[in-house]
């Protein structure tokens, strides 16, 4: 008995263990800041199965970053450290008219922020890690881990969204592809002053859930997508002695 | 005794709970992508283009390749290449659908190169050049796979697309960690950048370079599963 209660015990705990598990981080190298190119997930409330949104739809998207620009601002944090994750929660709104189908069965457009209608990017240090993987996702998001197990732990930096493109297309030969084009600024945050706030570029890789060639069924329902890519540096701000700055004009 | 397998249905169910032969991550990449233009070549991706991509490895998935794969002692690179435009579709003059020839060798690669006393990845200028894609092609082949069904579709007034297709993994070292079930799988990404109109423009891509370019590499799941509703979990144990 006690034999068979530790096997039970085995094997939840290495369910947990993988549900958990990142994938192994790599590097990250500049222009590029920041690396999201696992696992990401997005929804939308209630939840919209396809890649076709209408106006007013709030998307979330939640993920996890794999690695940082060692030589940036941001190279001493340490995204495989095993006692720290660093997650993201995007918040966003489509934008009125809603998906346009540009090309008739070839082609989606949906704008999710504008400068009118800016979205949120928030980047939070958790400790321990705690955020689901694919394979531990439930259904139906917002649900138990999502977005909550994303956004814990402290707010390291926060940005405003004022553009952000998904464009879906089906081609010649059926295969769907996806992708994602966005601006930001960061706005605020513990590590916004090495930072700063210049625009910054962030992108690319967007795979909607559904049974046709390039699409995953990796994902439990609710959810609409797997978000991958990467964010670009801003102009850095440089920290500076006012001696220095005096000697750059004399 | 159901009871006390409870706990072991409840994980059985957990572990159970994504779609039926649900895809799996192998790999993300970043990086970037160029084009050659044949001769006579009126526009993005005409007939007989060629189309390259090369940049990073970024991260892999830990069940597969997690314990062969050291970013703190290598670093890792993709190219594709060999991959020409074999017809396109114009759509208002603005929506290029590029199909790439199955028989001019598309390939992608992906290669290991050890940090201390390898060649660093230089993007450079106006690719091909002196470090592109030479310093993304050294070191070891760690996985490779023949890159067919590619295609590229690309809004040049959003300057924005995409691009896929089948990649069946045949050469590296570490192919041997791949079972053969899930060798044959595929390739996808997103493009966003230079050639934009309308969309916002992006400094951070090099010059000659035509977009960002992200992606994944996935693969079928090795253990198809389904989604079971409790009581038709506990109905095979009676």
């Amino acid at each position: 008995m006690t034999t068979r209660k530790l096997g039970v015990a085995a094997l939840i705990g290495v369910l947990a263990a993988g549900a958990f598990t990142a994938p192994v981080a790599a590097q990250c190298v500049a222009p590029v800041l920041i690396c999201f190119s696992g696992d990401n997930y997005a929804y939308e409330t209630p939840n919209n199965p396809t890649y076709i949104s209408v106006t007013g739809s709030p998307m979330t998207v939640v993920g996890k970053i794999v690695s940082f620009d060692a030589a940036s601002p941001l190279g001493f944090l340490n995204a495989n450290m095993p006692a720290k994750e660093y997650t993201f929660v995007w918040t966003l709104t489509t934008i009125a008219p809603g998906t346009i189908e540009t090309i008739l069965g070839r082609q989606w457009t949906t704008d999710y922020a504008s400068s009118a209608q800016p979205g949120t990017f928030n980047i939070y240090e958790g400790s321990p890690p705690d955020a689901p993987t694919t394979a531990a996702l439930l259904p139906n998001p917002p649900s138990d881990g999502v977005p909550g197990n994303f956004s814990n732990g402290t707010l390291i930096l926060s940005a405003s969204i004022n553009f952000f493109r998904v464009i879906v297309t089906k081609n010649s030969q059926g295969r769907f592809g996806g992708s994602f084009n966005a601006t930001a600024s960061f706005t605020g945050g513990t590590l916004y002053p090495l930072i700063g706030g210049n625009v910054f570029n962030f992108g690319t890789t967007w795979i909607t859930t559904g049974p046709a060639l390039g699409q995953t069924t990796a994902l439990p329902a609710g959810f609409s997508a797997i978000v991958s890519g990467k964010s670009d540096s801003p102009t850095m701000v440089k920290a500076s002695t006012w001696g220095a700055i005096k000697m750059l004009y004399r | 005794m159901n009871r006390k397998l409870l706990p072991l249905f409840f994980a059985a169910a957990m572990a159970m709970a994504v779609p039926a032969s649900a895809d799996q991550f192998l790999l993300g990449f970043n990086g970037f992508d160029y084009h050659i233009a044949a001769p006579g070549s009126t526009h993005y991706l005409d007939v007989n283009d060629q189309y390259f991509s090369l940049g990073y490895v970024t991260s892999v998935d830990p069940g597969l390749l997690g314990a062969y794969v050291d970013f703190g002692v290598n670093e890792y690179t993709y190219y594709m290449f060999n991959l020409k435009v074999a017809s396109v579709a114009f759509w208002d003059g603005n929506f290029v659908d590029a199909v790439f020839s199955n028989v001019n060798g598309g390939r992608t690669r992906y290669y290991e190169d050890p940090i201390s006393g390898g060649t660093h990845g230089v993007y450079g200028t106006a690719p091909p050049n002196l470090t592109a894609p030479s310093t993304f092609v050294n070191g070891n082949i760690a996985l490779g796979g023949k890159t067919y069904n590619f295609e590229v579709t690309y809004d040049i007034s959003l300057g924005q697309g995409d691009f896929g297709g089948n990649m069946d993994l045949d050469e590296g070292v570490d192919l041997v960690y791949i079972p053969v079930s899930q060798q044959p799988g595929w390739i996808l990404g997103g493009l966003s950048g230079t050639h934009s109109l309308a969309g916002p423009p992006n400094p951070s891509i090099p010059a000659g370079y035509d977009h960002q370019a992200t992606g994944q590499c996935r693969r079928p799941n090795a253990t198809p599963s389904t989604h079971k509703t409790w009581g038709a979990i506990k109905a095979l144990y009676r």
